[in-house]
């Protein structure tokens, strides 16, 4: 009979008592006694593995350099909805403006205009509010249901009171968010009329800004013009421009967009010398072309016209650089038989209008080619003179006229417009010029027109009429209208860009 | 009088142990009379004719065959059954006194532990029950059982259990019970009492039956100079076949099962239906108890040993009936014997202690947090309150991918359920949580996440460092490191809050992912971060995944355990990864979450630097460049940018030549992955937002890789100081100075490099250069937020001008917007899904109904260009107030915003409002009466959000770390010798 109970003894309290500990502890006693040699082997082992890391990360390093990382990439959707046709609407200014007799002058309509409107399915209104009396401005539009796109309007003014008088005509113009109105003066006899259309249906609130020969102008009264749908507000720049031969005009509008244009007349002495409709340019640009810059007795003119010292008789080119930097110009009037035409350099100071007269210029149809460094702004204005000097009774004839032409945005190559001759009294021929740059086959309602590389074209052109023009290069056309003592012009727009496809990005 | 001694020895397992206890019967110096075998082993199982054999060779009085399944108690009746009655007695103790002893096969008593016994209970006539001292074969020092008892609830305790013999209990004599191995039992009185419950099989069985027969006005008494050997505890006798020992979930579950039997038993007739009905809502608290203290394993148990003894049938009547027929006096005649409050406080307050001594004994030392930690801490506090100082109380942190959190506190939790959009993103979740931080004002918790990102990076960084290393300085430099990485400067500067919460969120994560085979809690813990860093940073989830894995594998022994770390993850990631797969757009689920914001671009350049976008430290360096450099600014900033970032390879390189080579590995190992990962997504962009596709952002990645080189290097320092440590433990000599200094130096270098990198980004969040910036909560104009006060629904149309897409082979110039409609004040953070931002445009959700793409696409459309088409319907049947034309995008041309601006100025059913700080704004004329009711989620969404819930907060409770130190009463003044209670395989917590 043995006891089974073992003695208590240490090697049981030992292994009653071990806690477990980690295996790296475990080992610490052990490496202690290790000998000398083994620690440098284990030294060296991990030297090695510390070099083989750094391989390893020398390796990832390069790859991540060199290797591209795996592109995946969600297709972004996207939905192209092409936008419902808006109604199309052409804004005509209306009447000639003058002012009443009287001790209390207002602004009143002295001379109805003529008015021509082409296109399918078009439909006239009238916006018949004005700061005007009888003003009204004749909004022309091509509803969305209607047939065709093309659609074109022009009216001409013959006013003939003591203050107003001359033929002007203008196209009509799309509304737009800004408008460039280079033209006019108010200096002493000279009248300048903004005249600001509304044809959307919210209100448009305006600010104009103005250039000078001086520079940029600050007046009071510039800003905030609200013009109501439907209303026309006609605003005197005498009132923001005090004395200013060389005003530019900038119209910005928000809310809804406004038809902007300026109307002009000189009296020279007691003598009503000329009245034009000033259509705008939409923006700055580092080119313009000028179709049509005719050039009709220019020594009677400057005769008739040295009564208050003619400084504003002579054809000139009015240019403002608006930005910041000053802008080389270089104007060329080309000649209606090409050629080299009269090229002159000048610089423009930034914020300064620059009239450029040409003084020594023989008779004849220009077309004036700007080409400028910086976007600039650029109208030409010519004068005519009666031959029949002092007298102007004759019916349809009148003792002299002024008139400012717009630069004409190019009618694209391939594409087709419609051009409108306004109606013109009796005495008065209408012309259509034609320049394209690089030259272009035009037909014209039909008839082959060719147009050799830097010419003028004139074709005679039947007044109150829509013509169909096609192009095969790019084509800049304007239309002129003169008669004794009587010179107006109006330009082609090209048609609208058709409303393309939007393209929505839904989230 | 002379006693009959009749020992029983049921057996259930042959072999030596079997043998044993039939020699030491054999070699007994008081022999029993007789002998009566039990032969449980199975028939037909394996093994057990050789029991059979064993037995018979013990020349048995009586041979008894017996089916496994049947309990101790069983086995006895059985054997007694076999037995004649006993004698018929005029003496009320009989004539021949008839005793029986109770043995199993793996009780081997002491050769003289009948006659012991045997004396003990002839010099008292009034015991029934004697008892040995029960002691632990393996170890015959130890007692493994001396006497049972009863805590004044009920439950049983044991009145000694694994503690070495050192004649400490030798005293004791009346216990209230003795354990079953060896008891020596009166023949009549186990009769009188009708034996052992069989309704309690595997524990309490003895001490049922011991308090049964104090009841009926008997004594038991151990007798400590009788001495057994005993190799398996009772619970594990009675398991059938092997008898592997049972798990600690399987002996939890037994004695309560058996606890609450005893309890329905025991209790007054008019208790037992309220005992009845508490048994299911004990169940549920205690097991959220179990959770609290880390044995989620025995939750299953507490429910089963509930339902067990709720539907155990007539087991608790029958047990009644048996208590009820032998009982003669009342339950106060036991009370003495039950164990005082006092003690059962101080035996559970010892086994913390030693719980908790055991987790101490098995951790590597940590450097104190005191006062060095607390010092970086409060630097990284001030640098971080000095550089937001302007965001600090902002109601609302605009720019980059920055938004208002939530409108109010109600939307934190209506945000996260199953929209008509779709499943809510797991990022949702975590904004919740942080904006219920300041649930008064929700977005205010950004400005707070972003005053506090530094100190809260510095903390995170020192735990995992400290984790790693002996010393306090080299954890300070990993925690600077930390703060001031790149990645976290570049989250926070280009305004990107997913960024930044996986920058907080990974030392967490990493460590508590290191302990988490360990602990419970650790498991949780890494279970919540994990579930917060693929919430925020989704683009790590695949490294993760594959860490996980490797974690297993190298852990197979708890992969149980393991597998539960991605229980928080699934529980949030679930429903969305669902409706991903579902729509066949897996990679979907990679897309960063929030608002979706483009980040900077990433160059493989930025990428092996650690900064995801190269520009905030390029741009400022080649300032300061000198203009005679002899290279370009760029390349020479890159080269002086390595030049800052290198040193801290290299040390953590280092660290692998060192002794600590074997820490070393692991984060090395993860700044490779995060590496790796920068450059696997920095191709990919799955989501489309503002008519662009947004690619992913490698932050998080280059953050993982930041941690690990941030690490290595903090144990490469310690490092270059453990030998000398070493060399003073063996040496007992002072420490040798020179390892010190040079690791003091080459950590201060590290700080130095980093803090200089951080410099200039930190600089420009205070003079106000960064994307980020206070501001209202709202993203749109003030007049919508002030609309939107008085009805939260109205829409705000949002146009965006953008260049066109290359996908789209539309003529260059066209025209193109991005739209979508805002309700009330903008967008918010919790609003987003990314399951809208990665939709195909074909996707079900939004084809079809008012909110469909191609219906906003005309709408749109119309309204940015000249058109003839009424938009006056189609805005006020959605309900869209507003219309808002934002900055356009980069290159996009000015003309063309022109023309959308006029086209909108001129549009009758709009009135322009004017410049906002967001964009131009107009209002929609036409007055509506469309009241936009919120949108029916999908009804089982509640149901869904209660189960991701409850799983966070189960999570939780595991989480919370509840190992602190104990109370520890006064030291018991009766002498009495040490306990040594230690677990076989022990967790942390």
């Amino acid at each position: 009979m043995t006891d089974p109970t073992p003695e208590l003894g240490a090697t049981t309290e030992t292994e009653l008592f071990h806690t477990p500990t980690s295996a790296e502890e475990g080992l610490e006693p052990a490496r202690l006694r290790r000998s000398s040699g083994a620690r440098v082997g284990a030294a060296l082992g991990r030297a090695g593995l510390a070099l083989g890391a750094a391989a390893a990360a020398a390796a990832l390093a390069a790859g991540v350099l060199l290797i591209p990382s795996p592109s995946i990439t969600a297709a972004v959707p996207a939905v192209p909805v092409t936008p419902d046709r808006a109604d199309q609407s052409l804004v005509c200014a209306g009447g000639a403006l003058g002012l009443t007799r009287g001790a209390d002058p207002q602004l009143t309509v002295v001379a109805d205009p003529r008015r021509v409107a082409t296109g399918a399915g078009l439909v006239e209104s009238t916006a018949a509010a004005s700061d005007a009396i009888d003003g009204a401005a004749t909004v022309v539009t091509l509803p969305r249901e209607a047939p065709g796109d093309l659609l074109a309007a022009a009216e001409s003014l013959r006013p003939r009171t003591p203050d107003v008088s001359g033929l002007a005509a203008a196209e009509c113009i799309a509304p737009a968010r800004t408008a460039w109105l280079v033209g006019g003066a108010t200096t002493v006899g000279r009248t300048t009329w903004v005249v600001l259309t509304n044809a959307d249906a919210v209100d448009a609130v305006v600010d104009l800004a103005l250039w000078g020969e001086n520079g940029p102008i600050e007046a009071l009264g510039t800003t905030g013009i609200i013009v109501a749908p439907g209303e026309q507000r006609i605003v005197p720049l005498a009132g923001l421009a005090v004395d200013e031969p060389s005003p530019v005009v900038r119209v910005t509008s928000s809310g809804g967009s406004v038809a902007a244009t300026l109307q002009t007349s000189i009296v020279r002495g007691l003598d009503p010398d000329g009245v034009s409709v000033i259509t705008p340019i939409a923006a700055p640009a580092t080119s313009h072309v000028i179709p049509a810059l005719p050039v009709i007795g220019l020594e009677t003119a400057l005769e008739r016209f040295s009564v208050d010292g003619g400084a504003d008789a002579l054809t000139a080119v009015r240019m403002l650089a608006p930005g910041d930097t000053p802008a080389e110009v270089t104007v060329t009037l080309v000649p209606q038989q090409g050629g080299l035409g009269l090229s002159t350099q000048a610089t423009l100071d930034p914020g300064v209008v620059l009239d450029l007269p040409f003084t020594e210029l023989a008779d004849g149809e220009y077309a004036v080619v700007v080409e400028a460094s910086q976007p600039i702004v650029v109208a030409g204005r010519t004068s005519v003179a009666s031959a029949a000097a002092g007298t102007g009774a004759a019916d349809g004839a009148a003792p002299a006229d002024v008139e400012w032409f717009s630069p004409a945005a190019a009618l694209a190559a391939g594409s087709e417009a419609v051009v409108a001759v306004a109606p013109v009294p009796g005495g008065v021929t209408a012309a259509v010029h034609l320049f394209a740059p690089a030259g272009a086959e035009v037909e014209l309602d039909g008839v082959a027109v060719s147009v050799p590389p830097g010419a003028v074209v004139v074709v005679p052109a039947a007044s109150d009429a829509g013509l169909r023009i096609r192009t095969t290069g790019a084509l800049h056309v304007s239309v002129t209208y003169r008669g004794d003592g009587l010179l107006a012009g109006s330009r082609a727009a090209p048609p609208p860009a058709a409303s393309g496809a939007v393209l929505v990005l839904p989230n | 009088m002379q006693p009959r001694v009749i020992a029983i020895v049921a057996a259930r397992r042959g072999g030596p142990v079997l043998q044993q206890t039939l020699d030491a019967l054999a070699q007994q110096s008081r022999r029993p009379d007789l002998l009566v075998v039990v032969d449980a082993a199975g028939g037909a199982a394996a093994g057990a004719d050789a029991v059979t054999a064993q037995l018979a060779a013990a020349n048995p009085t009586q041979f008894i065959t017996a089916g496994s399944g049947l309990g101790f108690g069983e086995l006895v009746h059985r054997a007694l059954g076999a037995l004649p009655a006993a004698e018929p007695t005029s003496s009320p103790y009989g004539g021949v006194d008839e005793w029986l002893w109770l043995l199993r096969h793996d009780t081997v008593p002491d050769p003289r532990a009948l006659e012991r016994l045997l004396a003990a209970v002839e010099i008292a006539p009034s015991v029934a029950v004697a008892g040995p001292k029960q002691l632990e074969a393996e170890h015959p020092t130890v007692i493994a059982g001396y006497g049972e008892t009863l805590t004044r609830l009920g439950a049983s305790i044991a009145i000694a259990e694994r503690e070495l013999d050192q004649a400490q209990h030798d005293r004791t004599s009346d216990v209230l019970a003795v354990g079953e191995a060896a008891m020596l039992v009166r023949r009549t009185v186990f009769a009188a009492v009708d034996g052992f419950d069989p309704a309690l099989p595997s524990v309490d069985a003895a001490l049922d039956l011991c308090v049964r027969i104090r009841l009926a006005g008997h004594r038991v008494v151990g007798v400590p100079q009788a001495r057994v050997f005993v190799h398996e505890s009772s619970a594990q006798a009675a398991r059938a076949g092997a008898g592997r020992t049972p798990s600690d979930r399987v002996l939890a579950r037994l004695r309560r099962t058996a606890q609450l039997h005893r309890r329905l038993v025991y209790a007054p007739p008019l208790a037992v239906p309220l005992h009845w009905l508490s048994l299911l809502p004990l169940a549920v608290g205690r097991a959220l108890g179990q959770l609290l203290r880390k044995q989620p394993g025995r939750v299953g148990g507490e429910f089963a040993a509930a339902l067990a003894v709720a539907f155990s049938g007539g087991a608790v009547p029958s047990a009644r009936r048996r208590l009820a027929r032998s009982r003669t006096m009342g339950w106060a005649a036991i009370a003495p014997l039950r164990m005082p409050p006092d003690e059962v406080r101080r035996r559970r307050a010892v086994a913390r202690d030693a719980t908790l001594a055991a987790g101490e004994d098995d951790r590597p030392p940590r450097p104190a947090f005191l006062p060095g930690g607390a010092w970086l801490v409060a630097f990284a506090a001030v640098v971080g309150a000095v550089a937001f100082a302007p965001l600090l109380g902002a109601p609302a942190l605009l720019g980059g991918a920055l938004a208002p959190l939530a409108p109010d506190a109600a939307a934190l939790l209506e945000q996260l359920r199953w929209s008509p959009e779709g499943a809510a993103d797991p990022f949702a979740f975590v904004l919740a949580g942080l904006g219920a931080l300041t649930a008064w004002q929700p977005s205010l918790a950004l400005g707070v996440l972003w005053v506090a990102a530094l100190p809260l990076a510095a903390l995170g960084g020192w735990w995992a460092a400290a984790a790693l290393v002996r010393h306090p300085g080299p954890a300070a430099v990993a925690a600077l490191l930390w703060a001031f990485s790149p990645t976290l400067l570049s989250a926070l500067a280009n305004g990107r809050p997913a960024a930044v919460i996986a920058h907080l969120a990974l030392p967490l994560l990493v460590i508590a992912a290191a302990r988490a085979p360990r602990s419970w809690s650790a498991t949780a813990v890494a279970g919540l971060t994990a579930a917060v860093v693929v919430a925020s940073a989704p683009a790590l989830l695949p490294a993760l995944v594959i860490a996980w894995v490797v974690w297993m594998l190298a852990h197979p022994r708890r992969i149980g355990r393991l597998l539960t770390l991605i229980v928080p993850t699934a529980a949030l990631l679930g429903p969305l990864a669902w409706q991903q797969l579902q729509r066949g757009t897996p990679l979907g689920l990679l897309a960063d979450p929030g608002l979706p914001v483009a980040p900077p671009a990433a160059s493989p350049t930025g990428i092996l630097l650690g900064w995801p976008d190269l520009s905030l430290a390029l741009g400022p360096l080649a300032a300061l460049a000198p203009d005679a450099a002899p290279l370009a600014p760029a390349p020479l900033a890159v080269l002086v940018l390595a030049a800052l970032a290198l040193p801290a390879v290299l040390v953590a390189l280092l660290a692998l030549a060192l002794p600590t080579a074997r820490t070393a590995v692991l984060p090395l190992v993860l700044a490779a992955t995060g590496i790796a990962t920068a450059w696997a997504v920095a191709g990919i962009a799955v989501a489309v937002a503002d008519g662009a596709a947004v690619p992913l952002d490698v932050g998080p990645a280059l953050s993982l890789a930041a941690l690990g080189i941030a690490l290595a290097a903090a144990v490469g320092l310690d490092g270059i100081r453990t030998p000398a440590a070493q060399r003073r433990v063996a040496s007992y000599g002072p420490e040798p100075r020179g390892p010190r200094r040079l690791a003091t130096a080459l950590g201060l270098v590290l700080v130095v490099l980093a803090l200089t990198a951080a410099a200039p980004v930190l600089a420009a969040t205070l003079t106000g250069s960064s994307a980020v910036r206070a501001g209202e909560p709202r993203t749109l104009p003030a007049i919508v937020a002030a609309e939107a006060q008085s009805d939260p629904t109205i829409g705000t149309l949002v146009l965006r001008p953008v260049v066109a897409p290359p996908s789209a082979t539309e003529s260059a110039g066209t025209p193109a917007v991005s739209a979508r409609i805002d309700r009330g004040a903008g967008r918010t953070l919790i609003a987003q899904r990314t399951l809208v931002t990665t939709g195909a445009f074909t996707e079900t959700v939004r084809s079809e109904g008012p909110y469909a793409a191609a219906e906003i696409a005309t709408l749109a459309a119309n309204l940015v260009a000249p058109s003839g088409a009424d938009s006056a319907d189609g805005l006020v049947s959605r309900h869209v107030r507003f219309v808002l034309l934002e900055q356009s995008g980069p290159g996009v041309d000015p003309a063309i915003v022109s023309d959308m601006v006029a086209a909108l100025d001129g549009n009758p059913a709009l009135a322009p409002v004017g410049d906002t700080d967001t964009g131009r704004l107009w209002r929609v004329v036409a007055d509506d009466e469309v009241h936009l009711l919120a949108a029916d989620p999908w009804p089982g969404s509640g149901v869904v959000l209660g189960v991701q819930l409850s799983i966070l907060a189960l999570t939780l409770l595991l989480a919370v770390p509840t190992s602190f130190r104990p109370r520890r009463p006064a030291e018991p003044t009766e002498a009495e010798g040490p306990t040594a209670t230690f677990e076989a395989e022990g967790d942390d917590d």
